[in-house]
């Protein structure tokens, strides 16, 4: 097992390095951010940008060096530095939003405001998928059955972006029908709000709700699908109509084998929907102004910051690719069947 | 949904008249009600897109005569926008542009997909070690990210086409890996060999034997690509990293109307929201039905 | 028909106001429906003792330091109106008011050449840490704005029009004199800021700024990274995180004489106009003053009936279009002429900005606003603008241009015109001016392409010269004097469309001739005039803005002369007084 995952580990490296170099060139190619900064500054000042500042600006930035320069010394800081960049080292490059912010703080803190919202909403998709999914298959082709399948296909085919400006829109006029601010429509917490973990997530909860309910809505439709089908095929498996036939109780034979079986397809597939909705929070932060990991990629984008794009394509990607391992160590703890050599 | 009904028409298929492959999944796919509906919706918005603009007489240009905001009626059944454009005509523009990305990167995504997966399947050893690791690496790189910014690097408007190709040239991966799998387990088959010894080179093999066999996995794969081209272009353009203008969609629709979901102007928001979930919605119907009526064996709905 | 209906509203605001005196009376208004009469008196009141208030900035900010290129912008300057040392303010009227809380009187010209500045400083005025605001703060905010690598190295200043200009500066206890170089010669003399960061602060993180350059650039770097806790405002910033929000309490060791009544003011960032409109109408926030407005924003705060208020008004930017005097067409003047000529902005103007403002007029003059002192039209007689084709054909005609059978336009030569035209994908009013401008292009026989600009890319597009007309924005404070040259000298590098005219270079040159404002203001005017008739830019509007304001606060109004907008005068703000 540990042989297993440490092989696994390593394999990610080559597949990490490939990501970034790919994305690197794609992102780095047609991006200049120093002539759209210099003529910001001339917008706001109304006075011209001396060269000696735009010459700053680019060898800060590194925009003064080739683009396989640029990569290499992003990877591992070798070479002529300024000491802010190798990811290697640990640093993670400089950002075109100003040389006082770190693409790693923000990374960082960042991180944890996404992963609330990630959490929140896939742990409660999957417990309403699972419920959603074995009334489904218990009940199969009843009206219970197909409402919830077409609920199911709603969802699916519903763009997130949609739901949201809907939800947030909702929310606003919940709160004037009940004439108080429950729902906060911007932000994951109250600005400036300090105090314990329990306060601060008592805190959040008036603008985690509206989001989550979104994101979580995004997620289940997949994992409901999932778990009608793996009920039914346990269901209709020899071993539970032997149960049956051996007259143990219905409701027995549901909890206590069927079942128990059918969750480890969910079981596997969840560390993958946790890193699936890391995209569709994406989506979800950039409406309810939530300061995450996914709105930070977009800032980066529109703002052609390279570095910080970079740091973003190697978050995700390490979290897609431990969902990956999580889920195949979980399919190796859960199925009796799998064996790690 | 409703295939348990497929071993019964298999026995029938046996007992009975022979019949051709195509026309048993056709009749599969006619006993599928949800699909059935599903496509006849769907031809239905496709006509609205292609043939509609023929028929209505505003476009969806700025019109000097046409008033802003006026709510739906008969002169403007989607009532109009602030600029003095009629939504009807601007719901056609866009659904046509969301559909030809979206046919667009069904089609060519798949094309994209199942030659790649067919030739590492087939290949296997070294060829499909290498191809596999360039999938693991495409896996791992965030689509919207990706996608977005070269979107965003394109140095004029965004026009459909250029979104089509972006999405197509990133979406290919999960086709890839279905019709790898199909394929490796095809090739150990005895016409595989049978052609082989015929001489067949392996392009031949390849074109003419693998992929025609993958073919029920690689249809139902391109359809359900169509909605997830028209989720991811629609998301990309609300973000403001898709289609530009003087080009139009339904995600800057939406993004346009904004806020407006519960004020005088809510027809903005809505209707080309439910045009959205309609194609999805649509297309994912006729999918599973077309899964049920060509692979009674796979059950499961992909997304 | 919702137009119609906002034009009526505001028609019938004012014939309410007639009756009560509108823009008769001099008694300040209590509504901020009045701001368009009464821009630097509407929605006064009397204030409640204490209060919380909390303001939406519409984008973050990189840097806390104001002197950098990072941190120059107009998000941290509104972030940090409540500590900074400005020198001063404008008002809504083009009036300088000088900061209360650092001077006792105006800055006064002591000798003209060199040019010599004194200034005198407000007793007590002080860093709100227990020390006095000294000459070396002056000095400090010099080096800092050299662009001089003897004076500071590796600084990356946002611009050194003030810095590179000063020959020294010396104090006596609470004056200060700034003596200029020979060559300094701006009218402008007076708004100059000279004050930025503490530099006892600096010397107490054992920075020698003064001697070391290198320290100096470290000292830079500091004040960039470090939340200020240093104020010489009437507020302190008790937290503070950058680019996301600061929070504010009253700074009781302020020098200024206002009273602050509010016990905490948050200026928080909130990302897109929708969102701040949502987050206003939802109660999350009191107000916000962002950079930009839509109709559909002033649809929702009009139906929210939540005590909200809002005024629209032409902001502190301007939009234009230029034409690429490099693009093989349009290196033409005659062509150029024609092309302004056809381009109908009353018709672009009613299907854009008029949307958001019903009262808003055309820009008439590229340095001035209509209805300042200096304002002189000399744009109308010219045609452009107007959308006259008729007129187009004929100076076209004129210069041998002519038409084929399918009405192209052919050049003298015989060439087909073609063009295109650039906007930010982003700005949708730009994206309208430009279909409107094709079509009215086309009734003159020119084909247009448009193509937008990603939000990143339009300084590329700009810097590149790649467009061939473009619609676009500049900054319109009260100060001119700089931006003439910058705008349009054939030597400087904002001068996108690369016009290349010596009689304007000239005419440039001597706007920085004089000190006295009304002679350099008469002198812009003569380079607008020059550059009209090259048919270079063509103003559009000052684009509007919008201020809104929940009904609880009073003495909260928009500035369109102030970088810090509503919060020009921060200090007066409150909560109203109901009792």
């Amino acid at each position: 097992m540990v042989v297993f995952i440490i092989r696994r580990t390593l394999m990610m490296i080559p597949v990490l390095l490939g990501a970034t170099i790919l994305c690197f060139v794609l992102v780095d190619i047609p991006n200049d951010p120093v002539q759209d900064r210099v003529f910001e500054i001339e917008q706001s000042t109304g006075e011209p940008v001396p060269q000696t500042t735009i010459d700053a600006l680019e060898a800060s930035w590194y925009y003064d060096r080739s683009i396989p320069e640029r990569y290499w010394i992003w990877l591992t800081g070798i070479g002529d530095t300024n000491g802010d960049i190798g990811l290697l080292q640990g640093k993670w490059g400089p950002s075109i939003e100003g040389s006082a912010m770190d693409i790693g703080y923000e990374i960082s803190s960042r991180f944890w405001i996404t992963l609330r919202l990630v959490l929140f909403a896939t742990i409660a998709s999957i417990a309403i998928a699972i419920l959603a999914g074995v009334v489904s298959a218990v009940k199969q082709y009843s009206k219970t059955d197909y409402i919830l399948t077409f609920l199911g296909f709603l969802f699916l085919a519903m763009p997130i972006f949609w739901l949201g400006s809907l939800f947030k829109e909702g929310a606003v006029q919940l709160n004037k029908l009940l004439g108080s601010t429950i729902f906060q429509t911007y932000g994951s917490g109250t600005t400036g709000f300090q105090g314990n973990g329990w306060e601060v997530f008592v805190d959040s909860l008036p603008y985690l709700i509206v989001p989550t309910l979104v994101l979580m809505l995004g997620g289940y439709a997949a994992i409901s699908r999932y778990q009608r089908a793996s009920m039914l095929e346990v269901m209709n498996s020899d071993y539970v109509r032997l149960a049956r036939a051996k007259g143990v109780r219905n409701g027995t034979v549901m909890r206590r084998h069927a079942l128990r079986t059918a969750l480890i397809p969910v079981a596997t597939f969840a560390p993958l929907a946790l890193s699936g909705a890391m995209g569709g929070a994406m989506v979800t932060e950039s409406i309810f102004g939530w300061r995450g990991l996914g709105v930070y990629s977009l800032d980066a984008i529109n703002a052609g910051d390279t570095f910080a794009v970079m740091a973003y394509v190697l978050i995700s990607g390490v979290v897609v690719l431990i969902g990956v391992l999580i889920s195949d160590i979980l399919y190796g703890v859960l199925d009796p069947r799998i064996r790690y050599e | 949904m409703s295939n348990t009904a497929s071993p019964r028409l298999d026995a029938e298929a046996i007992t009975t008249k022979e019949r051709g492959q195509w026309e048993m999944v056709g009749r599969r796919f006619f006993r599928h009600r949800a699909a059935v509906v599903s496509t006849v919706i769907f031809v239905l918005i496709i006509l609205f897109a292609y043939v509609g603009p023929l028929l209505w007489k505003w476009d969806y240009k700025i019109h000097s005569e046409i008033p802003s905001w006026a709510a739906p009626s008969l002169a403007h059944p989607f009532g109009t926008d602030k600029a003095g454009r009629d939504m009807l005509g601007a719901m056609m523009q866009a659904t046509k542009q969301s559909l030809n990305v979206a046919l667009v990167v069904a089609i060519g995504s798949t094309v994209i997909g199942a030659l790649y997966g067919a030739v590492a399947g087939f290949y296997r050893g070294w060829v499909d070690s290498v191809l596999m690791r360039f999938l693991d690496i495409m896996f791992v790189i965030p689509f919207l990210v990706i996608t977005g910014a070269l979107a965003g690097a394109i140095d004029t408007s965004v026009r459909w086409y250029h979104m089509a190709i972006i999405l197509a040239v990133f979406g290919w991966t999960s086709i890839a890996r279905a019709v790898r799998a199909e394929v490796l387990s095809l090739r150990e088959k005895e016409f595989i060999e049978a052609a082989r010894s015929a001489g067949g080179s392996d392009w031949h093999i390849i074109t003419k034997h693998l992929i025609p066999n993958t073919m029920s996995v690689i249809i139902v794969s391109a359809t359900l690509q169509i909605a997830f081209a028209i989720l991811s272009e629609t998301t990309l353009s609300f973000l403001g990293l898709g289609i530009q203008s003087p080009d139009t969609s339904l995600g800057l629709l939406i993004e346009a109307a904004g806020a407006s979901a519960f004020n005088e102007h809510w027809y903005l928001f809505y209707i080309p929201g439910v045009m959205i979930i309609l194609i999805a919605l649509t297309i994912n119907f006729i999918g599973d039905g077309m899964r049920d009526a060509m692979d009674p064996r796979q059950t499961m709905v992909r997304r | 028909m919702k137009r119609h209906h906002m034009a009526a509203v505001a028609a019938f605001a004012c014939t309410t106001l007639a009756l009560a005196g509108c823009g008769g009376g001099n008694a300040p208004s209590s509504s901020l429906d009045d701001c368009v009469t009464e821009a630097d008196t509407c929605n006064s009141g009397e204030r409640a003792e204490g209060g919380e208030v909390t303001w939406a900035i519409d984008a973050g900010w990189g840097s806390w330091n104001q002197n950098t290129a990072d941190g120059n912008n107009a998000y941290v300057s509104l972030a940090l109106a409540g500590m900074w040392p400005y020198t001063g303010q404008f008002d809504q009227n083009g009036d300088f008011i000088v900061n209360e809380g650092l001077f006792s009187s105006d800055p006064e010209l002591v000798s003209e050449s060199p040019v010599t500045v004194e200034y005198s400083l407000k007793e007590g005025a002080n860093w709100g840490d227990g020390t006095d605001i000294t000459v070396d703060d002056f000095i400090y905010h010099w080096y800092a704005r050299s662009g001089n690598a003897e004076l500071c190295e590796g600084c990356t200043p946002a611009n050194t029009t003030y810095g590179s200009q000063v020959a020294s500066i010396e104090g006596d206890g609470s004056t200060v004199t700034v003596t200029y170089v020979e060559s300094y010669h701006s009218a402008e003399w007076k708004f100059e800021e000279v004050l930025s960061n503490p530099a006892h602060v600096a010397e107490e993180q054992g920075l020698d700024w003064k001697n070391d350059p290198v320290a100096m650039a470290a000292a830079e770097q500091y004040f960039s990274e470090t939340n200020p806790t240093w104020t010489t405002g009437p507020y302190q910033v008790a937290d503070a995180a950058m680019g996301e929000y600061v929070i504010y309490e009253p700074n009781p060791d302020w020098a200024g004489d206002t009273e602050v009544t509010l016990d905490k003011l948050t200026f928080r960032v909130i990302e897109g106009l929708d969102n701040i409109v949502t987050a206003l109408r939802n109660g999350e926030i009191d107000g916000s003053s962002p950079f930009s407005a839509t109709s559909e924003a002033i649809t929702q705060l009009e139906t929210a009936d939540e005590g909200v208020s809002y005024s629209v008004a032409g902001g502190p930017n301007w939009e234009h279009i230029d034409l690429n005097t490099r693009n093989e067409f349009l290196s033409d003047q005659t062509l150029r002429t024609a092309v302004f000529q056809a381009i109908d902005l009353e018709n672009i103007i009613e299907r854009t900005y008029a949307f958001v403002q019903s009262d808003i007029e055309r820009k008439n003059n590229h340095l001035f606003r209509n209805g300042s002192e200096y304002f002189v039209d000399y744009l109308t007689a010219t045609g452009q603008g107007t959308g006259d084709i008729e007129m187009a054909r004929n100076t076209l005609l004129d210069a041998e241009y002519s038409w084929d059978a399918d009405g192209n336009l052919l050049t003298p030569d015989g060439e087909q015109v073609e063009l295109n035209f650039r906007y930010l994908e982003t700005r949708e009013s730009r994206k309208i001016t430009g279909e409107l401008t094709a079509a009215t292009l086309a009734d003159l026989g020119i084909q247009v392409e448009l193509k937008s600009i990603a939000p990143d890319k339009l300084g590329e597009v700009l810097a590149e010269a790649d467009f061939d007309m473009i619609n676009f924005g500049w900054s319109s404070d009260p100060l001119f004097v700089g931006s003439a040259s910058q705008y349009w000298s054939s030597g400087s590098g904002s001068n996108f469309g690369h016009l290349e005219d010596p009689e304007l270079d000239a005419l440039i040159e001597n706007v920085n001739g004089t000190l006295d404002m009304d002679d350099a203001a008469a002198r812009a005017n003569e380079a607008i005039k020059r550059v009209i008739e090259d048919a270079y830019v063509l103003p559009i509007v000052d684009a509007p803005v919008m201020v809104m304001v929940s009904d609880r606060l009073v003495n909260v109004r928009d500035n369109w002369a102030s970088q810090q907008r509503a919060a020009y005068n921060i200090a007066e703000w409150g909560v109203a007084d109901t009792e």
